[in-house]
């Protein structure tokens, strides 16, 4: 497998989180400190600052390590304003501080942006509710009962700005859309209490939070490497890596499991997994070799030398999906990327706004594409 | 006495030095190396004493100075919230 043409700075950056040296004369280092930045491992690359030789770029990781920390500890103090405002309302951390302690036994450690959180369907409009009237501030619209039922049917979370609009919050109902793969409900879901000061937290158990971090890393082609990395820490936390594979088999998701594999042994040479019977490994590295091409996609639009900045909306995630999940992932794929306002899924809806929104954003959308790409 | 540290702050480390935030008063602390041990030789209870002549073992210091410096030190976390009296 290879990386399409990564730049230097890329390389060093696995460099650097291999435990290397990563002097060098050709390494940008405003590309490095934004790549850092982009695949949020701030706090994986400053554990490997004795490694440096560049003693600005040192000073700077160490800034930056210290905002990363600060701003992860206010976001703790928002959960913990969170939990009072829904209070009576069973809901489970998702990635964010409780899996930082988890992995890294330090709520800061792991870089997040926001806060997300699993509640139970049934509970979604109590949750709503509880945060709009505690100033919390709906970012993704919906306003009749029609849209709401195709928000919970094709989506798996909602997004809220807190008060102060500092941060997002994400309410997720689903671990991931229905259609893009089988998933346990907050019941199924095997969790653990953590403790982040006094107060005690429930997350995703080991064995599920790995399963949930290979399917949601394998959903978006890893453009993070982030999530390969939180993967590799509690790969070597796991006891039994056979009782794991009967666990992903449950849920169906050995290949996500795999393809983490795959790109762990691409960047870190890490071991692989036997594989189990039935998957083939021929299909597993096609997969792999996407997520390949959308983190090289990532790379080149950082350096400037691509001009598509909206890779996320890249066919390579839709033909990704169709790969994992067949015809029924593919079709959500393709709705629930356009389920948000501005996009034509709301043609159908009998709201106003949305068909405004509808009639006129793609069509301009797509004359600016045609017109950007003739001239 | 003995003192130990409040469990209710959430704290992280950087490098050898710790930062810890009391979510209750939204208050942010950081902590020089020294303090940092001593913070982590307060996770059980611990009488200044005790805090000295440990601090003594692990670094090359004056033993009046060391005291005075460790109970001016826990006095100010007592101000802070941060160390508490162990029952």
């Amino acid at each position: 497998m290879n990386i399409q043409s990564p730049t230097s700075e890329f390389r060093h950056l696995i460099r650097i989180l291999q435990g290397g040296d990563i002097a060098h004369p050709d390494c940008n280092t405003d590309h490095l400190l934004q790549l850092i930045a982009d695949h949020r491992v701030i706090g994986q690359v400053a554990r490997k600052i004795q490694n440096f030789e560049d003693s600005a770029l040192r000073a700077k990781i160490e800034t930056e390590n210290i905002a990363n920390k600060l701003a992860q500890l206010r976001l703790i103090e928002v959960l913990t304003e969170l939990k009072n405002i829904l209070t009576g309302i069973h809901f489970v951390l998702l990635k964010g501080p409780g899996l930082s302690q988890q992995i890294y036994n330090d709520p800061a450690e792991r870089r997040s942006r926001d806060l997300d959180i699993l509640i139970h369907p049934k509970d979604f409009d109590r949750v709503m509710e509880q945060l709009t009237q505690a100033g919390y501030r709906k970012l993704t619209y919906y306003k009749t009962s029609r849209q709401r039922a195709s928000l919970m049917k094709h989506y798996q979370n909602i997004e809220l700005e807190h008060p102060s609009g500092e941060l997002h919050i994400e309410i997720h109902w689903n671990l991931v859309s229905l259609r893009s793969a089988k998933c346990p409900t907050i019941e199924e879901l095997e969790t653990e209490e953590l403790k982040l000061g006094s107060q005690s937290w429930l997350t995703p158990g080991l064995y599920d939070n790995l399963c949930y971090l290979c399917l949601h890393g394998t959903l978006h082609a890893f453009f993070r490497l982030q999530w390969l990395l939180d993967i590799r820490e509690l790969r070597k936390k796991m006891m039994d890596e056979r009782e794991f594979i009967a666990h992903l088999t449950k849920w169906e998701w050995t290949i996500y499991y795999l393809v983490a594999c795959e790109l762990l042994h691409h960047f870190f040479e890490d071991e692989l997994p036997k594989y189990p019977e039935g998957i083939s490994r021929k299909k597993v590295r096609q997969i792999s070799q996407l997520c390949l091409k959308e983190i090289a996609r990532n790379d080149s639009y950082l350096h400037g030398s691509h001009n598509d900045g909206g890779f996320r909306a890249s066919w390579v995630l839709h033909r990704l999906r169709f790969l994992c999940g067949g015809w029924k992932s593919l079709l959500n794929s393709l709705i629930s990327r356009n389920i948000r306002p501005d996009n034509w899924a709301f043609f159908a809806f009998p709201d106003p706004v949305f068909f405004l929104n509808a009639l006129f954003s793609r069509p301009i959308w797509l004359c600016r594409k045609i017109f950007s790409k003739s001239s | 006495m003995k003192y130990v540290r409040n469990s209710s702050n959430i704290t992280s480390k950087i490098e050898d030095e710790i930062i810890m935030v009391d979510v209750e008063r939204g208050e942010y602390f950081a902590l020089n190396p020294v303090a940092t041990r001593i913070w982590e030789i307060l996770a059980e209870p611990h009488s200044p004493e005790e805090i000295s002549s440990r601090l003594q073992e692990e670094y090359e210091i004056n033993t009046s100075d060391c005291d005075q410096e460790v109970r001016e030190f826990i006095d100010h976390c007592l101000s802070l919230g941060i160390v508490e009296t162990s029952s």
